[in-house]
């Protein structure tokens, strides 16, 4: 928190000038973070009113029983305030004691074996004793989980989707086999530490907003939904002898499905609040220097509130990006910038913005911008509409061995309005901001969402504290 | 000198073997220092003789490396730390022993990884070391240290030892940071000019002199413990050699 404040404070400079001594310095730029910590606390007036929900395009969602069930499930567990006043009569004492010594989910149901011998109830708890008591209740077991359906496979596993016995909801189990000559794949190992890592810092950040909940640092299966982070959240690990299982939270359907369902017109205003909570997640990431490296529309998961989260952190600094997923099948190249294309491994942030470039006008246009099947197909396609880059739009290309090898036609810029004539000007100028060439003057998202396209959002949108999604928090008490 | 591991069963000489193989596997410092800090947690949760140290040692580097990105192959895993622990032997072929060592490793890596919790994240102190050197560099404007003196240098040698150390994971990574250029502050007999707040105050608000005063400490407490234990094995070999 502390070397995040030094970095962004712009003092340091002014420091450097002469201009002002280090002590001063540090108590102005941490009054300056006590400021800003005041100011994160969210409204805490919490309501269902949606007024700036998505418009649901696709009615199916929400229509049988299962997911009306499961949205209004999360409708209670989304906010933390609604959590800490829920009332609690219905529930069994023991229950309540039970959950709150594990500082387990408030939703969990706790099997009557083990509610009727809760023996660690009296004295301490230790480590060992809390981990064998979440086990006894089901955790990390994979009896707890009912495999449902396969619903794809990724880049190293399979996922399914499957039901807990515990809450009854619906998660997704990603599962990852271990026969691998190198034991834990090391794409695994990357997410589940990052998810992890997210979420503690989420936690860190505002478990002052949850007073009553303070073990939660030390908690393994984070309160579902209490937390509700940019980022799916992990449930559980299950680990048996040849495979590990990660549990997600379940999401309705990946942004790709979303647009397909929609007949790929998406309304401008959904285009806007899904684009924004894609920027949000991102700043989130990249404030805590994480990057995705993987955007694509298959890993925007969306559920029946319209609410976006990211997905599959695989390859989350991995060093190479792959060009084959675990069952062979070719990567998508039509989200990767071109620098990558060209060879460029020296990622950072921007590395992420071209991706929401593209993925900003597809759901604008209702289909891809560069389908490119070939690495130099995607350059080519890149280039036919961007205009083949020189000198002035790309420092340093003219000189780029790699590039001169596939020398590519000289092509002029096309205006983009004539491919995605639905956006409006200020959604254009955003447009171009994320798809310059030179990944140092991409924009950042911390900008992009304070970009005027924006604006008819309300200027309180970024007020959100990262614990709440755009969706649930009322937004008739900020906007 | 070839240090006889297998004599002794102690977590300093485990850290040891971990900064050798690391060293010998071509990995960089940090993720070696990862693989040091992974060992004190597990060994925070586990008993040193219910577990093989060096079998952890060896999946907490192998670990390390798959999460930092500086991959090392399980093969040259294994064929570095058993020539570590019994220098001269041969290399393994790939047959049944391999295999087996295979196993233990990819073995001992599952547990480590739900040891903790899968959570492999580690804060290194390096960052912040870093970011405070420079930050007092432009403080003290022309520091003494910059004109002849390895005082930086220091600072990243005692962090490197501080690894020995199962303090390491028990302290904040600022406070250890500032504890580090304190300490060597002292040892170089140089101070830094004061306005209205110290400047390890200014650095961090816990840090107080009483906090960096325990984890110097337990810094010490790694060069006290070099000592003893080099000593102990050095009489240990002159016993089993006579003559020597």
């Amino acid at each position: 928190m502390d070397i995040k404040l030094l970095h962004k404070s712009n003092t340091l400079s002014s420091l450097a000038n002469g201009g002002q001594k280090l002590g001063s310095w540090f108590s102005h730029a941490l009054g300056a973070g006590d400021r800003r910590r005041k100011q994160s606390v969210p409204p805490m007036k919490v309501s269902k009113s949606i007024t700036l929900g998505v418009v649901q395009e696709h009615p199916r969602i929400g229509s049988d029983g299962e997911s009306e069930e499961a949205s209004g499930a999360s409708d209670e567990i989304v906010s933390p305030v609604n959590v800490k006043l829920r009332p609690k009569t219905r529930r069994h004492n023991s229950e309540l004691d039970i959950n709150k010594r594990l500082s387990l989910p408030a939703d969990l149901r706790i099997p009557e074996s083990f509610r009727l011998n809760p023996s660690f109830l009296d004295g301490p708890i230790s480590r060992a004793t809390r981990r064998q008591s979440l086990s006894e209740i089901g955790f990390g077991k994979m009896e707890t989980y009912t495999k449902l359906d396969k619903l794809g496979e990724g880049t190293y596993a399979t996922v399914y989707k499957g039901k807990s016995r515990l809450t009854d909801e619906l998660v997704a189990l990603k599962e990852i086999r271990l026969e691998h000559e190198e034991g834990a794949p090391c794409t695994a190992i990357r997410e589940v530490s990052l998810l992890k890592d997210l979420r503690h810092a989420n936690i860190g950040l505002y478990s002052h907003l949850f007073p009553s909940h303070q073990q939660f640092n030390q908690c393994n299966f984070c309160a579902n939904g209490i937390i509700n982070s940019v980022a799916v959240t992990l449930h559980d690990i299950v680990h048996t002898e040849r495979s590990l299982t990660l549990v997600f939270e379940y999401l309705e359907k990946d942004l790709k499905q979303y647009m397909d369902d929609c007949g790929n017109v998406l309304s401008m205003n959904n285009v806007k609040i899904f684009l924004f909570q894609l920027l949000r997640g991102l700043e989130y990431c990249h404030r805590r220097r994480v990057l995705h490296r993987d955007l694509k529309p298959q890993n925007l998961l969306i559920n029946e509130r319209g609410e976006l989260k990211l997905a599959d952190f695989g390859l989350a600094r991995a060093k190479s990006v792959p060009t084959k997923t675990f069952s062979n099948e070719v990567v998508t190249l039509w989200y990767r910038p071109p620098d990558v294309l060209l060879g460029s491994t020296e990622y950072s942030t921007p590395i992420d913005m071209w991706g929401v470039g593209c993925i900003f006008f597809e759901m604008a246009a209702g289909r891809p911008l560069f389908p490119g099947s070939t690495v130099e197909d995607e350059l080519h396609l890149i280039f036919k509409t961007l205009g083949t880059p020189t000198g002035e739009t790309w420092t340093g290309i003219s000189t780029h061995k790699e590039f001169q090898s596939y020398s590519f036609p000289t092509y002029q810029p096309e205006p983009l309005i004539n491919r995605a004539p639905r956006l409006d000007g200020d959604g254009l100028d955003l447009l171009i901001k994320f798809l310059l060439y030179e990944a140092k003057k991409r924009i950042s998202a911390w900008d992009a969402m304070r970009h005027a396209y924006f604006r008819s959002l309300g200027p309180n949108i970024h007020k959100l504290p990262d614990s709440e999604t755009i969706q649930s928090s009322s937004l008739a008490d900020i906007v | 000198m070839s240090l006889a591991y297998k004599s002794v069963k102690d977590h300093f000489w485990s850290v040891k073997f971990i900064f050798e193989c690391g060293r010998k596997l071509e990995l960089k410092s940090h993720t070696i220092c990862k693989a040091a800090a992974m060992y004190h947690r597990f060994f925070k949760e586990a008993h040193l003789r219910d577990y093989d140290p060096y079998v952890i040692a060896a999946a907490c580097l192998f670990i390390s490396g798959k999460s930092e990105d500086d991959r090392a192959q399980i093969r040259d895993v294994i064929n570095v730390t058993r020539d570590t622990l019994e220098p001269g032997c041969d290399l393994l072929n790939l047959g049944e022993e391999y295999f087996s060592y295979r196993e233990t490793i990819t073995n001992a890596e599952l547990l480590v990884l739900r040891m903790l919790k899968f959570d492999m994240t580690y804060h290194l102190p390096h960052r912040y070391l870093l970011h405070y050197l420079l930050s007092l560099e432009l403080w003290a404007k022309t520091p003494e240290w910059k004109k002849d003196m390895p005082f930086e240098r220091s600072c990243w040698a005692f962090l490197h030892d501080f690894h020995f150390s199962p303090a390491i994971v028990t302290y904040k990574p600022q406070l250890i940071a500032i504890s580090i250029i304190f300490y060597a502050l002292q040892c170089y007999g140089l101070q830094i000019p004061t306005e209205d707040v110290q400047w390890y105050e200014a650095l961090h608000p816990e840090a107080t002199v009483t906090q960096l005063f325990t984890i110097m400490d337990s810094l010490l407490e790694v060069y006290d413990n070099d000592k003893e234990l080099s000593q102990d094995v050095q009489s240990s070999l002159q016993a089993k050699v006579p003559g020597f």
